[in-house]
C-alpha cells in the first residue's frame, strides 16, 4: 500500500506511513501530504522548521488555494492525531482515494471540537483580546496574577483553544486592492471546472464552495491600483458565460469583534437581538470584549515589497519575535534580520497598516455564516455597530454593502440566522444571500505577489492578460 | 431501555411475549409499559398502506427565495384542505431560502384535482416552486442502538460520510427491510379505512377500544368478534407497526428533500437503507421524490450531515436540508375520514 514515495514530503518519517496510500492523483496527495506533515510533527520525527518549509512547498500546489491551511497552524495533541489515524483507516477500509474523499477526511480530521476552558486561561485571553501585543508583566499587572501563571495560559489556550495572534491589514498601504467576489453558476457550468480555473488565478487568495450551497465566493488581491479597473471589467465579462450572480466588493474597512460578555460558565447567552438589531439608538459597546478596526487609507510613503512581505508574515503571528519571523521568511527565500524586520513593524502599526488582534476558534462558536448583505450607507454603519453584540464577527466594508463573517454556538444558530433573514424586509436592504461553513479556511498569504514589484518605476507591474481572470476560463469562453 | 431495545427492532411485539423475554413478571412488563406511555409518550404507530383503501398519500414540498408572504398564502390553503395531514416549515436552510414540506392522504377519485390545485402555486400571482409526487413506499425506524439512556453517542463525521459513500457501490443488493409499500390506489374507498385508522394511532388497539372510537366519531359500528377479526386481518394485510418515542434527547429534527432525475433512483434506495443509521427516521419515497425526516441530539451536526448527503450524486440528484423546529401539523388517516363524513352530513 505504501510504495516508494515521490513526493516532497518524503524527507521524513512517521510511524503510521504504512496509512498512507500510494499512486495518488497529484490532487489528493496534497491533503495527504499535509496530514502526513502533522502526524510528524506529533511524532517528532519531523522538527517545526522543517514542517515549516515542507508546508512552504505544499502552497504553490493549486489545491492550497482550495484549501488554504497549514499543519503547523494545528494543536498537537493525542485527541486529533487519533482522529487522523481513524479517518485514515476509515479512508483505506472503504478505498475512497479520490480528491473530494480525501479532502472530505482531512476536514473532519481537523473540525475543532470544543473544551472548557478555565477561568483564569479566559481572563488571561480576554485581556489579550483587548490588547494582543500586552507583554507577559503587562499582563500579569493587570490580572494580579505572576507572569509565569500568564506564560502558561498563554501555552494552555494557543494549543487547546487554537488561540492566534493576527493582524488586519490594509491592503491600499501598499497600492492594493482586496476583493470578495460572490457568485452562483449558469447552469450547465461545472464548479469543479470554475474552481480550478480561479485556483490558477494568480492573485487569488481563497476560494470558498461548500457543497450544500450554490452560491460560493473567491477573495482575491490586486497590486497596483490602476490595475483595478482591468479586473473588474473582466469579472463582469464572465457574466456573460459562466456566472449568473456576480457581486463584487472591494474592501474599503475590515473590522473584527468579540463579545465574551454573553460567555459565561461556558455557555453563550442569547441577547436581545431583535430590540437591540432594530432599536433605534445606539447602545453602549462597553461589554464588548474586542474591537479591532482598520480604514483603507490608500497608499502610504515607505510602503514597498520588504514592507508586504513583514506585514503579511506579521499576519500569520503577530506576537512572534523579529527573529523568529525572520526564520519563517528565511524559509520563503527573503533575508531580512530582526532588527530590520522590528523596525518595519513598529512603522506597519504606527501607520495603521497593521491592527494586531487575537483569534480563536475554540469556545464553542461551532456555527459560521457567512451573510453578504447588499445594502446602502445607513445600514453599512448600522449593522456594523449592531454585529458586534454577537459573540464573533469578521466584517468587511464595501461600496455595496457588508459582508458579515458569524460564529456562534450551535444551540443559538436557528435564533440568529433568523435575525439576518428577517432583515430581507427592511426597505433599504437589497439583498441578503448566505454561507454555512462547516469551518472557517484561512488564505494564501500574498508575498508570492512581490514579484509582481517593479523596482524601476517603484510600482506593481502586472501584465494585462495575466489581471484578466477571464483568460484562465478560456476553456469556457467561445 | 431493554423493552424499548426490542420493540425498536420489532414493534409488533405484545407486552406477554417480551416479559417472558425479559424474564420479568407481566405485571411488571405492564407497569414499564405505562410508565413509557406517560412519561416519553411511547407508542407503536403504524404505516398503513392507504391504496388498499382506495387513498393515494402525495407528498412534496414548495420553496421560496423570496418574501414569506407568498408561502404564508400556500401555507394557509394546505391548513384549510382537508386532505392534508402533516405540514413541516423550515426554521433553517444551508441556501437561506423557505420551504414547507407538506404531505395528504387523498380519495383515488380527487387524486387529479388535488394535484391540479398544487401545479396552480406554481403560476401567477404565487410563482412558487413546488414538487409533489404519489408515494409508493414508506417507513419509520428507530435505531436506539447509540443511545444508553440519557445520551446518545453518535458522530457525524468522516466515518458517517464514508459508510453512506460506500454503500453507493453496492446499491443493488443492499437489503431493504421494514418498508411499506403503497399499492396503486384502489378504486373504491374501503369501509374498513376506520378501522386502518385507529391502527395508524396504535397498533395494539383492542377491539374494545376501537369500538368505542368508531363510536366516538360516528362511524359505522361493528360487532366485537367482527372487530377482532378485522383487525387481525389489517395488521396482516396492510400495517407496518413502528417505536415512537419521545423525550429521548433527539431535539433536532432535519429533512433532506431529495429529486432525482434518473430512473432507478439510486440515492433513494441508498438513503432508505441506511435510513437506520439514524436514531430515527422516516422516509417516504415517490416516483422520483424522496424525503427523508430524521431525529437528532441536539449537539448532531447537521450540516456536516447534510453536506455528506449532498456529496452522493451531485450530477443527477438535487439533495437539500433544512433544519425544523416548527410542530407544524401531523395527523392521519382518521382527520381524512373525518372531514369527509362531516362533509357528507
Amino acid at each position: 500500500m505504501s510504495g516508494e514515495r515521490k513526493d516532497s514530503t518524503s524527507q521524513f518519517s512517521t510511524p503510521w506511513d504504512d496509512l498512507f496510500p500510494s499512486d495518488i492523483e497529484p490532487a489528493a496527495q496534497f491533503y495527504l501530504d499535509l496530514i502526513r506533515i502533522y502526524l510528524g510533527l506529533y511524532a517528532g520525527t519531523i522538527t517545526f522548521e522543517q514542517a515549516l518549509v515542507e508546508g512552504e512547498k505544499l502552497k504553490s500546489h493549486p489545491e492550497f488555494v482550495k484549501y488554504p491551511s497549514s499543519p503547523i497552524l494545528y494543536p498537537i495533541n493525542e485527541k486529533m492525531k487519533d482522529k487522523a489515524l481513524e479517518n485514515l483507516r476509515t479512508l483505506n477500509k472503504y478505498r475512497m482515494y479520490t480528491r473530494d474523499s480525501i479532502r472530505s477526511m482531512m476536514g473532519f480530521t481537523f473540525l475543532r471540537e470544543n473544551r472548557p476552558i478555565a477561568p483564569q486561561d479566559l481572563n488571561v485571553l480576554k485581556f489579550l483580546m483587548k490588547t494582543p501585543l500586552a507583554s507577559l508583566i503587562e499582563i500579569s499587572r493587570n490580572l494580579g496574577i505572576t507572569p509565569r501563571t500568564v506564560s502558561n495560559a498563554i501555552q494552555r489556550i494557543t494549543p487547546f483553544h487554537n488561540v492566534r495572534f493576527s493582524c488586519l491589514m490594509d491592503p491600499t498601504a501598499f497600492s492594493m486592492s482586496s476583493y470578495m467576489l460572490f457568485f452562483t453558476l449558469q447552469s450547465g457550468v461545472k464548479w469543479d471546472d470554475v474552481i480550478n480555473s480561479l485556483a490558477t488565478y494568480p492573485f487569488t487568495r481563497s476560494i470558498l464552495k461548500i457543497s450544500t450551497s450554490d452560491l460560493g465566493y473567491v477573495s482575491i488581491m490586486i497590486p497596483g491600483m490602476k490595475n483595478d479597473a482591468i479586473f473588474r471589467k473582466s469579472v463582469q465579462s464572465l457574466s456573460r458565460d459562466i456566472f449568473d450572480y456576480i457581486s463584487l466588493h472591494q474592501q474599503q474597512s475590515v473590522h473584527q469583534t468579540y463579545n465574551l460578555s454573553l460567555f459565561n460558565g461556558g455557555v453563550w447567552d442569547l441577547p436581545d437581538l431583535d430590540n437591540y438589531f432594530f432599536h433605534e439608538k445606539p447602545r453602549s459597546t462597553d461589554e464588548i470584549t474586542s474591537s479591532v478596526s482598520l480604514l483603507c487609507k490608500g497608499p502610504r510613503t515607505r510602503m514597498g515589497p520588504d514592507e508586504f512581505v513583514i506585514a503579511s508574515q506579521l499576519r500569520f503571528d503577530s506576537r512572534a519575535q523579529p527573529s523568529t519571523i525572520g526564520q519563517m521568511l528565511e524559509a520563503q527565500g527573503h533575508d531580512f534580520d530582526a532588527k530590520y524586520i522590528g523596525q518595519v513593524s513598529r512603522r506597519l502599526y504606527k501607520q495603521e497598516v497593521l491592527a494586531s488582534m487575537v483569534v480563536t476558534d475554540g469556545l464553542d462558536l461551532l456555527t459560521n455564516f457567512c451573510f453578504e448583505i447588499v445594502c446602502n450607507e445607513e445600514w453599512r454603519e448600522r449593522l456594523l455597530e449592531r454585529v458586534s453584540l454577537l459573540p464573533h464577527t469578521n466584517c468587511l466594508l464595501s461600496s455595496r454593502g457588508v459582508i458579515v463573517l458569524a460564529q456562534v454556538p450551535s444551540y443559538h444558530q436557528v435564533n440568529y440566522y433568523r435575525l439576518f433573514q428577517s432583515l430581507e424586509n427592511q426597505p433599504d436592504i437589497k439583498s441578503i444571500k448566505l454561507i454555512m461553513t462547516l469551518s472557517l479556511m484561512g488564505s494564501r498569504l500574498m508575498s508570492s505577489l512581490v514579484k509582481y514589484w517593479d523596482y524601476d518605476s517603484e510600482d506593481w507591474l502586472v501584465h494585462r492578460a495575466e489581471l484578466d481572470i477571464s483568460n484562465y476560463f478560456d476553456d469556457f469562453i467561445d | 431501555m431493554r423493552l424499548l431495545h426490542r420493540l425498536a427492532i420489532e414493534p409488533s411485539r405484545y407486552q406477554a411475549e417480551l416479559a417472558k423475554e425479559l424474564g420479568v413478571t407481566r405485571s411488571a412488563m405492564n407497569q414499564v409499559w405505562k410508565r413509557l406511555e406517560q412519561e416519553r409518550q411511547m407508542n407503536v404507530r403504524s404505516c398503513i398502506d392507504y391504496g388498499r383503501l382506495g387513498y393515494a398519500f402525495l407528498f412534496g414540498w414548495a420553496k421560496t427565495d423570496e418574501s414569506s408572504t407568498i408561502l404564508e398564502k400556500f401555507k394557509g390553503w394546505l391548513y384549510s384542505s382537508p386532505y392534508i395531514t402533516g405540514v413541516i416549515e423550515s426554521s433553517m436552510s444551508s441556501t437561506m431560502d423557505k420551504r414547507i414540506l407538506f404531505e395528504g392522504v387523498v380519495p383515488k377519485s380527487r387524486v387529479i384535482s388535488f394535484r391540479e390545485q398544487l401545479e396552480r402555486f406554481k403560476k401567477q400571482p404565487y410563482r412558487l416552486a413546488v414538487h409533489h409526487d404519489i408515494a409508493v413506499a414508506m417507513t419509520d425506524h428507530m435505531n436506539l442502538a447509540q443511545f444508553n439512556g440519557s445520551q446518545w453517542h453518535m458522530q457525524a463525521g468522516f466515518r458517517f460520510q464514508a459508510s453512506i459513500g460506500a454503500a453507493k457501490t453496492f446499491l443493488d443488493v443492499l437489503p431493504i427491510t421494514k418498508t411499506m409499500t403503497l399499492t396503486e390506489p384502489v378504486d373504491v374507498t374501503s369501509e374498513e379505512a376506520p378501522i386502518a385508522a385507529a391502527l395508524e394511532k396504535k397498533y395494539h388497539v383492542s377491539s374494545r377500544e376501537l369500538a368505542e372510537w368508531l363510536k366516538e366519531h360516528k362511524f359505522k359500528c361493528l360487532s366485537g368478534r367482527t372487530l377482532r377479526r378485522k383487525l387481525v386481518e389489517l395488521r396482516i394485510a396492510l400495517a407496518l407497526p413502528y417505536l415512537s418515542v419521545e423525550e429521548i434527547g433527539l431535539t433536532q429534527r432535519v429533512v433532506v428533500c431529495v429529486e432525482e432525475k434518473v430512473g432507478g433512483q439510486p440515492i433513494s434506495r441508498l438513503l432508505n437503507a441506511q435510513s437506520s443509521t439514524f436514531p430515527r427516521a422516516r422516509i417516504v419515497v415517490g416516483h422520483s421524490l424522496t424525503v427523508l425526516e430524521i431525529s437528532l441530539p441536539s449537539d448532531f451536526d447537521w450540516l456536516t450531515m447534510s453536506s455528506s448527503l449532498s456529496m452522493l450524486d451531485p450530477g443527477t440528484t438535487s439533495i437539500s436540508t433544512f433544519l425544523t423546529q416548527s410542530e407544524g401539523i401531523r395527523k392521519g388517516l382518521e382527520s381524512v375520514l373525518i372531514s369527509e363524513r362531516k362533509r357528507l352530513e
